[in-house]
């Protein structure tokens, strides 16, 4: 009797590791292809930033860093 | 005799209660599943959703400036992927240390049970996570720090800014950044704003008040504050795992798809994980340098007096961005004013000496009105993934492919042919002079090319 229930229960929660691993697997999906488009997002943050640190280098380095008004 | 029946019916008494344990934990179980499915469903896959909408507006409002930089250093970015190749040490190591991990936790329970680490697990093992991370973490950068300095050896990069991960965890092909420079990116300092992934948890522990949610985000403050104290040492590299096993990303991203946000405090640092490093997959960032085409272009100008040669030196140089004058040929370039007239002036010059080669006065003004547009698609007009220095490689330098290298590649091939048909080579030089092949060559020699 128990055992016919605990199988129940078993085969119960396998199906639902099932959906939720079918979830996951979207889910990681779905980020998998978010990430590989802020990639080029992130190229461009980063390319302002070099271009940042590029002009407060000269700026520093010609003394015509000012404050900003 | 009596006191038998007594003992069988409380032993009876106590196996049933143990069975009703057992089934209770297990429609426990199965609800627990059954509520991170739901949790899953109903909550995050929507979120998800709403951040690649977001994300794609970001990227549509930057693809401008890419291509921009893209132009500006006459260079084409392209990202691609590739397979990551395991080291089976790290790999082995890696896995070790996540068992005995898990056997530290609890040794009855599953070693590979993915929702270990999730399980509200005795604060006294948090510890015990923190540290195995932090080892896990160094271990693996050690072994792939080695490796990509030597791969940064190896790649010619024309963009060092590219350098994604700043600690060179990363697998991109820049080389290593100068002292100064990453100096200078460890100052930088970011915003302290909500990541989505905080957002996401925020909104989860308040919606479904998980008793597991502070101590993971406990946890994974621990670890974010163990990754940025990593990550601010400026020659230590980002926690992030850019060559793990397996099992390490599935781990991460079935287990708490939470636990980036401390990492994404600091971009460029460290969410390499989830932006470079998913599904086994390694990014990397593709800098192809549009050489011929600028080249010709700026050989041309040579004499406009505007032109910096120094342009043309960064192009070829491996390390632009760290040279002090080029922050003056950024600004230049980047003065809305000063960038379109030069340019077109520039234009101009190189119709002109084109067109006086030609010797037709229609054809240079048509060049010329051509060129300007052109110039004026460099930044706006062009799709996605092409760079106008692209289609000016195949416009301009054919006819000095054609002329240029002719003659000593004749000479190479017929040096060759007659080597390789016994002659010595004070014959091949003789037979050279005569050779018909050469007379012909000869002829190409008199363009002006």
């Amino acid at each position: 009797m128990s055992t016919n229930k605990a199988a129940q229960l078993l085969s119960r929660i396998i199906t639902n590791v099932e959906k939720l691993n079918e979830a996951i697997l979207t889910m990681t999906h779905a980020l998998h292809e978010i990430s590989a488009q802020n990639m080029n997002t992130e190229i461009v943050a980063q390319m302002w930033k070099n271009y940042q640190s590029n002009v407060q280098f000269h700026l520093e380095a010609t003394d015509s860093l000012q404050d900003p008004k | 005799m009596a006191q038998r029946p007594q003992q069988h019916m409380s032993l009876t008494a106590e196996l049933e209660k143990i069975e009703q344990k057992i089934t209770l934990t297990l429609q426990e179980i199965d609800h627990n599943f059954a509520r991170a499915h739901r949790i899953v469903t109903t909550s995050i896959l929507p979120i998800v959703d709403r951040y690649g909408k977001e994300s794609e507006a970001v990227w549509e409002g930057s693809k401008f400036w890419k291509q921009f930089f893209e132009a500006s250093a006459n260079v084409a970015l392209s990202n691609y992927q590739e397979e990551a190749v395991f080291d089976e040490d790290q790999t082995v190591d890696g896995d070790r240390a996540r068992h005995e991990h898990t056997y530290g936790e609890d040794a009855t329970s599953m070693a590979s049970s993915p929702g270990h680490y999730t399980a509200g697990e005795p604060t006294v093992n948090d510890d015990d996570f923190t540290r195995d991370q932090r080892t896990q973490h160094s271990g693996i950068h050690g072994g792939v720090g080695s490796g990509d300095d030597d791969d940064d050896l190896l790649e010619d990069s024309l963009l060092e800014s590219l350098n994604l991960t700043t600690g060179g965890a990363m697998q991109s092909t820049p080389k290593p950044v100068p002292a100064r420079g990453r100096a200078q990116a460890q100052e930088t300092e970011w915003a302290d704003m909500e990541s989505p992934f905080d957002a996401l948890a925020k909104e989860l522990t308040m919606k479904y008040g998980s008793p597991e949610r502070p101590q993971q985000q406990q946890r994974q403050q621990r670890y974010g504050a163990s990754a940025s104290s990593v990550g601010s040492s400026s020659m230590l590299p980002p926690p992030t795992t850019p060559r793990t096993t397996r099992y390490a990303d599935a781990e991460t991203l079935e287990s708490s798809p939470f636990r980036a946000p401390p990492v994404a405090r600091t971009p460029g640092i460290a969410n390499d994980r989830v932006m470079h490093r998913v599904l086994d997959k390694n990014w990397r960032i593709q800098a192809t340098p549009l050489r011929s085409a600028m080249k010709s272009r700026y050989r041309t100008v040579a004499a406009t007096p505007r032109q910096p040669p120094v342009f043309v030196k960064n192009v070829d140089d491996s390390s632009p961005m760290s040279s002090p004058p080029e922050p003056q040929l950024q600004t230049q370039i980047f003065t809305p004013g000063v960038l379109r007239t030069p340019g077109a002036k520039r234009l101009d010059a190189a119709t002109a000496t084109r067109g006086a080669t030609g010797g037709d006065v229609a054809a240079r003004e048509a060049a010329s009105k051509y060129m300007y547009d052109d110039d004026s698609d460099d930044d706006l007009l062009l799709p996605p993934g092409f760079s106008p220095p692209k289609t000016m490689q195949f416009s301009l330098p054919a006819s000095k492919l054609m002329a240029t290298p002719a003659r000593e590649a004749s000479k190479r091939i017929v040096r060759d042919i007659l080597q390789t048909a016994g002659a010595s080579v004070d014959s091949t030089l003789t037979t050279d002079a005569s050779s018909p092949i050469r007379g012909g060559m000869d002829d190409d020699d008199d363009d002006p090319f």
